[in-house]
């Protein structure tokens, strides 16, 4: 302000009055600065409240023994009951490369066959069909995702029973002559694990590729088609470059849905059949956590497990952040905060 | 209002968009923002608005600071080139939402608006939604919409742009009398040299962020400053020849391969104050060209194209490697090809120095620095 | 010649033999539950007893009756998808148009949210959902929803809500990201207030992006299991919701009633069903950014 006083008394003009300190100018420029706050404050609150605190809170069971038998006794919160036992066990248990290996390959198949590729493929045929046809198809995708998790799983263990009664050895194994008409939920769990999980998980991106190819406007389409292009060239070189923010949106986002769900499987084989055969590392912290061969829900236990897998699933997410460079969304607001 | 801007500056990140701005527009006055597009007309007017905050520099409004002051509390109305229409509400809820954000009685609001829509010809599409008018009627809307509440500020984002070319010329005078008749001071961003000519009493001209000039049209016209707005102001356009100065006794001369012409003494004068007194740059409007007979000629040159304009005919012509062009009154009876004598009105010349791209004529009441 | 017609012949193998799959499954829900037991798809007697849980409760008068628990449902769906539409439109309207310190991150942020599995926080939101109990006013006794604390319909329903957040955030951002500016400044120098902007101006001009997040959001609400499992105290209560009164069928006695199971959980689908035939057009504006991505 001094500066700009000396300027105009170099002009011989008198020094303006600068109305910042007048109270109501005050109020609503204050109100300005704090506008995106209050905006955000209801996601502020839900995430502190919902995600934060928890994982504070799971972050300091994991390093005490917490459990069933000793809750109301143990004083988890002082820190003289804080250990890094718990990790310890993680890193020496013997089922340990087995859990990890069974994640890695469960969400890296089903994210690739199902959730991204699934549903590319579903959406691109989807949209160039008829329409009514296409319609069809969707909303037959889109069954499995909301049909009630326990009464899909149970249809899936239907599908897959043993003969007479399972469906596919009914009809196609057994006439065919494949097989001894085994439950094949105990032969092949992974295969069912794979189709269960990206049955649903290819609706998700099936309807956001779907609609991101209809939102093209049909100038392109049109104008590559006129160039002389098939189909699939309009796809490959028209369509999909067009979709790459849902292709990458849908990528990362479901790697991580994956990473963290377990109720289909925890349904379907319950981590088995074999000793640890199906077990991915977020059942492993519901199992610990919630549920116990001895009937002794290991809290702390469990929680040292789930703070892995927050860490993983957070790496994961900052690595897609950064290599798809999901900062080029964010553009400079043109309006300015005065 | 008065406005002044001082030493205004907005960057965004490396691009200063506008550079060090000064400016005062007097109360009432219409002054025309002209400069090609990009050159930060709209980042100027969005910092009146209230919409950016300045880098630096200070926006005063009747000599009070408003750098702080948010849109609303600015008393402006404005123009968007796309209009800026809300399309989920009717033409006579988009005319009346300043007013109800102002919390305007409803009687007094209906009156309002019915008024404005009046002034503007529209005072029968107040039920229609925007996607239900044509671009002219649009237009007139968020004109309407600009005017009803009084504003003491008037700032328009080159309204005309998206118009067909009858239509704008109709609507420049609309928009002109408009002004008068209100007497609100008027902001008027174009990059249409016609369009500040004939609307503004005063015109800014930019480029990259800095003011050039800054004067009335006529003075802009007869005088230009720079180099650039020479060649921004006038159409069809300046014609620039590269030129060496050459003082001998009968006078100055200006050479270059092809001509030899001599220059009035007093512009010879200046241009030998002027540091690089070597070359020049002689600028020369088409209508300063005209075709003589040969004993009267400045040089020869060939037609090489003739684009009738009506009234007038616009030639181009040819000599060694260079081109000028003529405004010569229809029909122009010369054929494409031909050898044609050609004058130069020497006392409408311009001569620029090369290097600064300042004019060396300039009399001293154009830019300060 | 072969070559460019084999594509779309494979595309279509791939397409229709899973899709089969879906055909087949759907197709032994429904015959199994009109049936006292079935091989294959083949009944082997059928009944109508499946489905008396329509006319009667099974478990005796002290269970909700499923229309009651279809309410349940039914309100903390909505009430989940009313305050996801709300609160991501919010944050996705700062994140999209205004200028905050951290702001790039804090888009990066709602997607690292999305990476914290709900198996990790399920215990400690338990003891935040008791604490909320304890707030006066929202935590207990509000009419319809119970409240926003533990064992409420409220409750579950804001913890679905933030589960839901990272998605309904970034598919509200690229609704905004396509509204034009000018707009905007247009109603700032009008006189409105950033708020006033967002719900009176832009919100109206995305109604397509927020009826698609409205779809989705329901249809995964409707359908919700672990949160309603885990944060309403038992499946007979008050607050129960459709997918926990299917549990009830299962392990309460010893032998499972599988076929009542299939009912129930047709009874819960169907509904959803007819809901996303008829919206699924509107469902496909869920894609809201054109110039730039959006999603
Ligand atoms: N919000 C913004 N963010 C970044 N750069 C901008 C922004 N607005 C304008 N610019 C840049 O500033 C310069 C001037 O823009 P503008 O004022 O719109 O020009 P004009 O209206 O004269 O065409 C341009 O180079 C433009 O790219
Ligand atoms: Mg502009």
């Amino acid at each position: 302000m001094k500066r700009r006083t000396e300027k105009i008394g170099e002009r011989g003009k008198p020094p303006l009055p600068v109305l910042l300190g007048t109270r109501n100018i005050g109020f609503s420029r204050m109100r300005g600065q704090l506008a995106p706050y209050a905006f955000l404050s209801p996601t502020l609150i839900l995430v502190t409240l919902f995600f934060f605190i928890p994982l504070v809170m799971v972050f300091i069971l994991s390093f005490t023994k917490l459990d069933m038998t000793n809750f109301g006794i143990l004083e988890w919160w002082k820190p003289v009951n804080w250990s890094l036992d718990n990790y310890v066990k993680i890193f020496t248990n013997r089922f340990l490369s087995r859990i990890l290996g069974n994640t890695i390959m469960y969400v890296a198949v089903t994210l690739a066959l199902f959730n991204v590729g699934m549903a590319l493929v579903i959406a691109l045929i989807t949209t160039h069909i008829k329409r009514r046809t296409g319609f069809a198809f969707r909303t037959l995708w889109f069954l499995p995702r909301i049909t009630p998790v326990v009464v899909y799983t149970m249809m899936w263990r239907a599908l897959a029973g043993p003969a007479p009664m399972g469906v596919i050895n009914k009809y196609f194994l057994v006439p065919l002559g494949i097989g001894g008409g085994e439950y094949l939920l105990h032969t092949h769990p992974w295969v069912f694990i794979f189709l269960v999980n990206g049955f649903i998980g290819a609706s998700f991106g099936m309807i956001l590729f779907a609609s991101a190819i209809e939102s093209i406007p049909k100038d392109y389409t049109i104008a590559s088609k006129v160039d002389g292009a098939t189909t699939w060239q309009t796809i490959r070189y028209v369509e999909l470059p067009m979709i790459k923010w849902p292709l990458l949106f849908v990528t990362t986002y479901q790697t991580l849905s994956l990473l963290t769900s377990f109720e289909q499987i925890m349904l379907l084989t319950d981590g088995g059949p074999g000793l640890y055969q199906t077990e991915v590392w977020s059942l492993t912290a519901y199992h610990r956590a919630l549920t116990s061969y001895f009937g002794n829900t290991q809290w702390g236990y469990g929680a040292a497990w789930s703070v892995v897998l927050v860490i993983i699933g957070v790496v994961m997410a900052v690595i897609y952040l950064r290599v798809f460079k999901f900062r080029e969304l964010v553009e400079e607001p043109k309006i300015d905060q005065l | 209002m008065k406005i002044a801007l001082e030493a205004l500056n907005k960057h965004f990140g490396k691009v200063k968009a506008v550079d060090s701005l000064d400016l005062e527009i007097g109360d009432g006055e219409f002054v025309a923002l002209l400069g090609p597009s990009g050159c930060g007309k709209t980042t100027t007017l969005l910092m009146l608005a209230g919409i950016y905050k300045p880098t630096s520099g200070h926006i005063c409004f009747d000599d009070r600071v408003v750098n702080h002051l948010l849109p609303k509390e600015r008393n402006i109305g404005m123009v968007f080139q796309s209009y800026a229409l809300y399309p989920h509400m009717t033409t006579f809820d988009n005319i009346a939402y300043p007013l109800k954000l102002k919390r305007v009685r409803r009687k007094e609001m209906k009156e309002r608006v019915q008024r404005s829509a009046d002034m503007m010809g529209i005072g029968d599409l107040l039920d229609r939604r925007p996607a239900q008018l044509s671009g002219g009627q649009q237009q007139r809307v968020a004109l309407a919409r600009a005017l009803v509440k009084e504003p003491a500020i008037l700032l328009f984002d080159e309204p005309l742009s998206n118009l067909d070319a009858k239509l704008r010329l109709r609507m420049r005078g609309e928009i002109k009398r408009l002004q008068e008749d209100l007497a609100v001071t008027a902001v008027y961003v174009t990059h249409d040299q016609v369009e500040a000519m004939t609307m503004a009493s005063r015109i800014a001209v930019m480029n990259y962020g800095v003011l050039q000039t800054y004067g009335a049209p006529n003075q802009l016209y007869d005088h230009p400053d720079t180099l650039f707005v020479a060649g921004f102001i006038g159409a069809p356009p300046m014609n620039f020849l590269e030129m060496t100065f050459k003082e001998r006794d009968d006078g100055f001369y200006l050479k270059s391969q092809a001509l030899e012409i001599r220059i009035l003494a007093e512009q010879g004068a200046l241009a030998k104050q002027d540091s690089i007194p070597q070359r020049v740059i002689m600028g020369i409007r088409p209508e300063n060209v005209s075709i003589v007979a040969e004993r009267d000629g400045d040089f020869k040159a060939e037609v090489y194209l003739i684009e009738p304009l009506g009234r007038e005919d616009l030639v181009t012509f040819r000599f060694v490697d260079e081109e000028i062009r003529a405004l010569v009154s229809a029909p122009f009876d010369g054929r494409i090809g031909e050898t044609i004598c050609l004058k130069l009105d020497k006392e409408k010349a311009h001569l620029f120095n090369p290097e600064t791209e300042v004019s060396v004529l300039r009399t001293g009441n154009g830019r300060s620095s | 010649m072969l070559r460019p017609k084999l594509k779309p012949v494979l595309a279509y193998l791939v397409l229709i033999v899973p899709s089969s799959l879906i055909i087949l499954g759907f197709l032994w829900l429904l015959i199994t539950s009109f049936s006292t037991r079935v091989e294959g798809l083949q009944s082997l007697g059928w009944t109508l007893n499946n489905w008396r849980f329509l006319w009667e409760s099974p478990f005796g008068p002290q269970y909700p009756s499923i229309w009651a628990v279809t309410l349940n449902t039914l309100v903390m769906s909505l009430i989940m998808t009313l305050i996801v539409v709300v609160v991501s439109s919010l944050t996705g309207y700062a994140l999209s148009r205004m200028k905050f310190p951290g702001r790039k991150g804090f888009l990066s942020l709602t997607l690292i949210l999305h990476a914290f599995p709900s198996v990790t926080l399920l215990i400690p939101i338990y003891f935040v959902l008791l604490w909320i109990a304890k707030i006066p006013l929202i935590g207990r006794d509000v009419p319809l929803l119970g409240g926003f604390g533990y064992n409420t319909i409220g409750g579950v329903a804001l913890v679905m809500v933030a589960f839901q957040l990272p998605f309904g955030i970034w598919i509200m951002k690229g609704f905004f990201d396509n509204i034009s500016w000018d707009m905007e400044r247009s109603a700032l120098i009008d006189g409105a207030s950033r708020f006033k902007v967002w719900w009176q101006i832009i919100m109206p001009n995305i109604k397509p992006g927020i009826a698609a997040l409205s779809i989705f959001s329901f249809l995964t609400a409707w359908n919700a299991y672990l949160i309603p499992l885990t944060f309403t105290a038992g499946r007979a209560g008050k607050s129960a919701v459709l997918s926990l009164y299917l549990q009830n069928f299962i392990s309460e006695s010893v032998m499972t009633e599988w076929n009542a199971v299939a009912a129930v959980g047709l009874f819960q689908l169907v509904p959803v069903v007819l809901f996303f035939l008829f919206t699924q057009e509107a469902l496909l504006n869920i894609y809201g950014g054109g110039k730039k991505g959006g999603v």
